[in-house]
This record gives structure tokens, sequence and C-alpha cells, in this order.
């Protein structure tokens, strides 16, 4: 009882020392530990080196397990300081063994023990315990350092031979995430299709059609990739703009006919205008000359005037004007002008000249059904030729769409590696060559009705190959027909390119 | 059973011990110190060193200072051991009958001054093997015991060999301590001028009496010796062995003979003196190392290869030191030496006549 007592004291006295023994045993049992640990997560990565296992996880698992395990060990068995070796490290300061001894004297009351520990605790007193450094071995840290560097090497690298051998094994196609300049562009591209079927839907006649898918591509081909999003959606709308206000001036035009309708003196004839049908033309006439008639008679001319000022007036606000008839309806107008008499007739003359007056209206009117016949006879003519022309467009790019293809499917079996190109994860910082091999797989822009499914590509131009050269390879070919290569030339023309 | 009066006792003899010597004495600290320790330790001393540096002064400024009777024994050829001994010699008695007596040599003394030791021939150095281990002198198969405290105090010089007899193994083992006695510096050699221009004789007064120093000795014997200290005593001495269990790198090359198991002792009973001198309770690296070098310098028998190299018992005791991993506690002249030894090896080589490397 007594010992123990007394052991307690000494142990009391230095127990601020080897509190501070004890966290350098914790960390010498950490380092070692964790030497042990790279050691056994090298192993098990040599293990997957030559299994061509990913076995990362479980190396780090290892590395984890073990250095918490083996610190608990070997602070238990190794580094866990007694007091014995804690007086030997105090004793290291400079004390000369007083401790060692101290503590081996613990239990003996004699006048030398006492006077020992009494000279012990004296030079306790004169060393503090910050005087105690915790000491880690050199050479503990460098083994640390390389098993450390070691493991972490084998490692990585037996992780990537694993994974690659993996991807050998198991190829996996890759998910592809749309970049944001991807995304902006689907956006840009959506928008210009939604316009595009605007355009096609539109109650327009082909010509302007064509001319509204050419401005749409102009646009396309002027967006660059530098630009931002608010540009490019800007632009797009800029145009929509200009393209509805085309479509809105188109439907709001109107036609001689139509102007004629709109009189009440001409309301017939603009009717029969319309039809286009002479025939018509000609029962409108009559019924122009069956209302006019019982004016003239009772001597009032005016009614011719106002019928002329009414057809010029129609001539003048037909936004769609057919020249011809436009010059028929104003010798028709001249010639009513004309048969109005100069000076008004006497009494009793009303109904002679009432009759020469309708003489001359029926030579106007005849003169005119003449001159109209002709006119409404080339617009009907124009208007097929304008049908048989479309039909011939179509057919152009049918055949220019199916040489294109037959051009690609041969560059194709020439260069059998490159559709794996685009699969490349390694460079998406070039995605205009990678679009730029899609395009080459798409229909040309060819005219307004074909679909552009891949023009915003942000690098390649409509100028650029290689369109122009495929088309100036067919120019120079005889596969062509007239109106084939005339279309061809146009597209050329409208890419501002030289004919070869 | 040590008591308090004990260490104190130690405490006032020793300051007087010093003291005392300290007035006939001029410089040799260490070799007074290492002395001192001998004799309270009840160990035998060796002196080496030239003539005229103060070792026969010594020795008799210790008698004086532990006022203890004091014999000199000069050390010639043609000494015969019963003259160191005595011997029996035939007297005649009251009635006239012839018988023999003893009669005591010089040796029966308390301090014995055996002056140039190696001058006598081994017959008559082999006289005081008994004497210094035993305490006792055997002549025709009686023996005596000497008066306690017994001490031999020899002293050799390092020159001037010829004509001399260099003592046995057995017999250098004998003395607890081997110390060499150098010059004073410039100024221990003027006081020593000054000194004896006054009077060459011993003026200190005795300071200790035999009963004390026997008490001293006792006292000492009680300082406590840690395990590890004691362990290290141990590992110091066996490492001095090429043939033990944990021999030193060095004594494998340059040692043919490590230190006997006296060595041990010696260490361990001067350590404990020298702690109590110091003010100390317990034993400590450093008294070891302190001793190591005049306790074991003597035990040691270089090989030829350690002559030729110009490796010296002390070199290779410090460089045991280091390799122990004590070196840090040893006292500061013997970490110099250390350090002097560690650099031998970058010395030139010397060679023999013929340009050779011996």
């Amino acid at each position: 009882m007594k010992e123990k007592k007394q052991l307690t004291r000494e142990e009391k006295l230095l127990a601020s020392y080897r509190a501070k023994l004890r966290r350098e045993g914790i960390l010498k049992a950490c380092l070692t530990a964790a030497i042990c640990g790279f050691v056994l997560s090298a192993i098990v990565s040599a293990v997957s080196f030559a299994t061509a296992f990913d076995l990362l996880f479980i190396a780090l698992g290892v590395w984890a397990a073990a250095t918490a395990g083996l610190t608990a060990l070997f602070y238990r068995f190794l580094f866990r300081p007694d007091l014995s070796s804690t007086a030997r490290r105090v004793d290291g300061m400079g004390l000369e063994e007083r401790v060692v001894t101290m503590v081996e004297l613990s239990g003996r009351e004699d006048i030398l023990a006492g006077k020992q520990r009494k000279d012990t605790e004296q030079a306790l007193s004169s060393v503090g315990v910050k005087q105690m450094r915790i000491g880690i071995p050199k050479v503990l840290l460098a083994v640390l350092l390389f098993v450390m560097a070691l493991a972490v090497f084998m490692m990585s690298y037996s992780t990537v031979l694993a994974v690659r051998a993996q991807e050998t094994e198991n190829p996996i196609e890759e998910e592809h995430t749309p970049t944001p300049s991807e995304q902006e562009d689907e956006i840009i591209r959506e928008m210009i299709e939604k316009l595009r079927e605007e355009i096609d839907a539109a109650p327009v006649d082909g010509t302007l059609k064509s001319h509204l898918h050419q401005i749409v591509d102009n646009l396309e081909a002027s967006l660059k990739p530098t630009d931002s999003l608010e540009v490019k959606i800007a632009r797009v709308s800029e145009t929509a703009q200009r393209i509805h206000k085309l479509i809105e001036e188109y439907l709001s035009r109107t036609t001689i006919g139509q102007e004629l309708q709109k009189h009440e003196t001409t309301k017939s004839l603009g009717d029969a205008v319309v039809t286009g049908d002479i025939e018509i033309v000609k029962d409108a006439f009559q019924t122009m000359y069956d209302s006019i008639g019982p004016h003239v008679m009772a001597g009032e001319y005016d009614i011719l005037a106002q019928t002329a000022d009414d057809i010029e007036q129609s001539i003048r606000d037909a936004t769609i004007k057919d020249e011809q008839l436009a010059e028929a309806l104003q010798k028709l107008a001249d010639a009513l002008r004309a048969a109005i008499p100069k000076q008004p007739p006497e009494e009793g003359e009303e109904e002679h000249v009432g009759d020469e007056v309708m003489k001359d209206v029926q030579d106007a009117f005849d003169q005119a059904v003449q001159d109209m016949q002709d006119a409404l006879e080339g617009e009907k003519e124009k208007a097929e030729a304008d049908k048989n022309a479309d039909e011939l467009d179509k057919e152009m790019q049918d055949t220019i769409q199916d040489a294109l293809d037959k051009l690609n499917g041969k560059e194709q079996e020439e260069q059998p590696e490159e559709p794996e190109e685009p699969e490349e994860p390694e460079e998406p910082e070039e995605p205009g060559e990678e679009q730029g091999g899609e395009q080459g797989s798409n229909p040309p822009p060819v005219d307004g009705d074909v679909k552009y499914d891949s023009v915003i590509d942000g690098e390649t131009s409509y100028k650029d190959v290689p369109y122009e050269e495929q088309f100036k390879e067919l120019l120079e070919s005889d596969t062509l027909t007239d109106e084939q290569r005339k279309a061809i030339e146009d597209y050329l023309e409208f890419l501002g390119t030289e004919k070869p | 059973m040590i008591t308090e009066q004990n260490l104190e006792e130690f405490k006032t003899l020793c300051g007087n011990i010093f003291t005392q010597i300290g007035r006939d004495m001029i410089g040799q600290k260490e070799v007074v110190e290492f002395s001192v320790i001998a004799m309270i330790a009840g160990g035998n001393v060796l002196l080496e060193g030239v003539p005229g540096v103060g070792k026969t002064r010594l020795v008799r400024t210790l008698g004086r200072v532990f006022s203890l009777p004091f014999s000199r024994i000069q050390f010639t050829p043609d000494l015969m051991p019963a003259d160191v001994t005595g011997t029996n010699i035939i007297v005649k008695d009251e009635k006239g009958n012839s018988q023999f007596s003893f009669q005591k040599g010089p040796i029966f003394s308390n301090i014995i001054l055996a002056d140039e030791i190696n001058r006598a021939t081994p017959k008559t150095q082999s006289a005081l093997l008994e004497a210094m281990q035993e305490h006792k002198v055997t002549v025709m198969g009686v023996s005596r015991p000497l008066d306690e405290p017994f001490f031999v105090l020899a002293t050799q010089n390092p020159i001037e060999q010829d004509g001399t007899y260099p003592l046995p193994e057995a017999q250098m083992d004998r003395f607890m301590f081997k110390l060499i006695v150098t010059y004073p510096n410039m100024e221990e050699l003027g006081r020593i001028v000054g000194m004896t221009q006054i009077t060459m004789d011993e003026v200190a007064d005795a300071a200790c009496s035999a009963e004390e120093l026997l008490r001293m000795r006792a006292t000492a014997k009680e300082i406590p010796v840690a395990a590890d200290v004691m362990n290290y005593a141990m590992r110091l001495t066996l490492a001095t062995q090429p043939g033990s269990e944990c021999p030193a790198q060095i004594a494998k090359k340059y040692i043919r003979y490590g230190a006997s198991p006296r060595a041990a002792q010696a260490l361990i009973s001067a350590a404990k003196v020298r702690a109590l001198m110091n003010g100390r309770y317990n034993v400590s690296y450093g008294d070891l190392n302190a001793l190591a070098c005049p306790v074991l310098r003597h035990r040691i028998k270089l090989t030829f290869e350690a002559v030729t190299d110009s490796v010296t018992a002390d070199d290779i005791i410090h460089e045991i030191i280091a390799e122990l991993g004590h070196a840090g506690d040893t006292p500061k002249a013997g970490a110099e030496a250390v350090k002097t030894a560690g650099k031998e090896e970058d010395q030139p080589v010397k060679r023999g006549l013929f340009g050779k490397k011996k």
C-alpha cells in the first residue's frame, strides 16, 4: 500500500512529461502505421497491376484500415510511454539519471532514497515540460515519404492501367454532355427552324419563299461563334421581323383587278379581271355598258369621267401590276375620256350625241377586251411557266442531292476511320471540325425549300469547301441538264463564287 | 545503514581533502580527483608520467592528508620480493634458541608508494599481486593481513624504457586507475615554482583519518545505481572485448584483449564515489564516461594494427562511448577527445622505411 502511494507520487511528479510523451507516442504510432498502410496499399496496387483490376478503393481502404488498426497496436505495444521510459526521456534533459534512479528507488524510505528523491525533485523543478521536445526520428519521416510516394504512384499507375484495360474490353459510349456553346447553337437552330417553318407555311408564292429562305441562309452564314447568345438571338429576331414584314407586304398587295373591285363603276370589271377569264370580262364590259348607257343617254357624261378616273386610280393603287393589263386599262380610260363630248349637246340633240358617245364607249370596250385578252393570256402562260419552273427546280434539287450523297458516300468509303473521330473526347475544343464533318454529309443549301439541319457550325461558311468544289466538279461534268446547270450557277452566283 | 550524518561527513571530508591537497598540489586536478576517488573506493592507482611532474609529491600529499602510514618503495632491478613483503629472519630469543621471526617489509603500511614500479623485475612486481588484491601478504605459508585501508600508488615513467620490465597484465588489472600525469601549463608551472621557492616540503594537514576514510567508503557503496546505468557499465566493459557478445566495432579492429570484470567493478565503485563527491545520490552515465579512460586504458591490450595506426587506448575508449550512444553525457574533455579520435583516420598513414604502408 505504501509502495503504491510512493509510486503514485512519482507518477504524479512525471505526469506532465508523460502526457507529452503519450502525444509523441501516438504520433510515432500514426506514422509507423501509415508506413505499414502504404506498404499494404502498394501491395494491393501491385496485385491490381498484375490482374488489371481496378482496386484503387480497396487499396485506399486497406491503407485506412491498416493505419487506424496498426496505430492502436503500435501505440499499445511499442510507443506507449511507461514510467521508466518517461524517466529516461526526462533524464535526457541533463538530469544525470536522477529520475531513473528515483523511479527505481520508489518504495524505499531510507535516508539515501529520500535524499535522492529530494535532489531529483529539485533538479526537475529547474527543467520545464516545454524543454522536452517531441522528437520524431528523421528516418521515420524519410521512410514515410518514400513509401507514400511509392504507394501513390503505384495506386495511380495501376488504376490507370486497369481502367484502360476495362475500356479496351468493354468500350463505354460516352454520354455527350452538350457544352454551353452547343446549347446556344441548339437554341439558335431551333429559332431558325421555326422561322423556316413559318416561311414554308406562309401563303406566299415559291419565289418569295425562296427569297425568304435565302435571307435565312444569309443569316445563318453571318452568325459567328464568337457572337454572344444575345447577339445571335437579336439578329435572328431582326431577320424574323423582316421576313414577317415581307410576308405581310405580300399578303397586303393587290392586283389591278382587286383595285377595280373597290370602285362602284368598275366593280364588275374588277370581278371579271380577278377571274382572268376573258369571257367573263366581256360580260363585265357588257354590264358596264348597260349601266353607263342610261346616264350617257341622259347627258350625264360624268359617269364616263368617273369610270376613267376609277380605272386609273385602280392602276395606280395596284401593287401587283400587270403592265399589259395596265396598259389596256389605261387605253380604256383614255378612250372613255375621249368619248366625252367637248361641248354639252344642244337641246334635242342629246339622244344623237348619246348614241355617238355610247358607240365610242362600245368601241373602247371592244378594244379593251381585245387588249385585255392578250394580257390575260400572257399572264396565264406566265403562271404555267412559273409552275413548270418550280417543278424543274425541285427535280434539279433532288438530282443534286443524289449526286452529293453519292460523292459523300465515296469519301466515306475512302476514309472509313473518320466516323470514329468525333467520338474522341480529347479534342472538345475543336467543335468546328466535328461539325464540319457533319456538314459534309448534309445536303447542300441549294434552295430555300431544302432542309438545313446543320448550318450553324460556327466555323464553316457556305462559301467554303466542300460544296463549292463539288458543285464545280458537277458543272465540269456532263451529267447535268441545262436547267440543273443553271440552278447551280445561280447558287454559285448567290455565294459570290466564280464559275469554273 | 547510512545516515544523514554519514552523508554530511562525506561532503565535509571531501571538501577538506581537496582543500588540503590543493595546498601542495598545483594543477593536475583530474589526477588528484581520481586519486582521491580511488582511495575512497579502495582502489590502487598507477600514475604514469615523465619525471618531475609531481607524481611522488602527490602520493606523499595523499599520505599526509589521509593521515595514514606511508611507505615508499623505490623499485629497482635488484629489488627483491622480500624487500617488499618482508621476510623471516632467524633470531635468538632470550633463551638463546634460534627461531624465525617475520620482519615486515614496507608493504605493511596503509599507503604504499611504488615508485618507478616498472624498473623492478617481474618477480618483484609479483610480490605486490596478493597485497593489492587481497590486502594480505603470504610469506613462507603464513598469510598476514595488511592494515586497512591499504593502497598502492605506483608510478612509472613512460620514457626511458631501457632496463624496465613492463607490468604484467595481472598486475595492471589490479590497479583501479591508470592516471596520466601531464606537464603543467604555464600558469601552473609559475605557481609551482613560486611555491617551491618557499619550501619543498609538503604542508598539507591531515584531513581524514583511516576510520573516516572507511566510513566514506561505506557511505559511497550505498549510492544507488539505476539498472540502465549498471547495464551501461557492463556494456562499456564488454564493448572492449572483441570476443564478447556486444563488442564495439573499433574493438574488433584494434583490441586484442579487453577489460576484465575488475574493470566493471572498478567503474561502478569509482562512479559511486564520484557521484557523491559531486553532490549526487545516484550514478550517472557521465560518471562512467568520465571514469572510463582511467579505468579501462590499462586493461585493454591493443593489436599491432592499433600501434601502427597510432591509435591509443583512450581513442578507442572514446570511440566506444560514442558508439554506445551516451557520448553526450561525457564530460567536456572527454567529448573533445572523442572528436579527435574520430579524425584519426583522416591523418596521413605512417609509412615504413621503404615507403610501404605499415
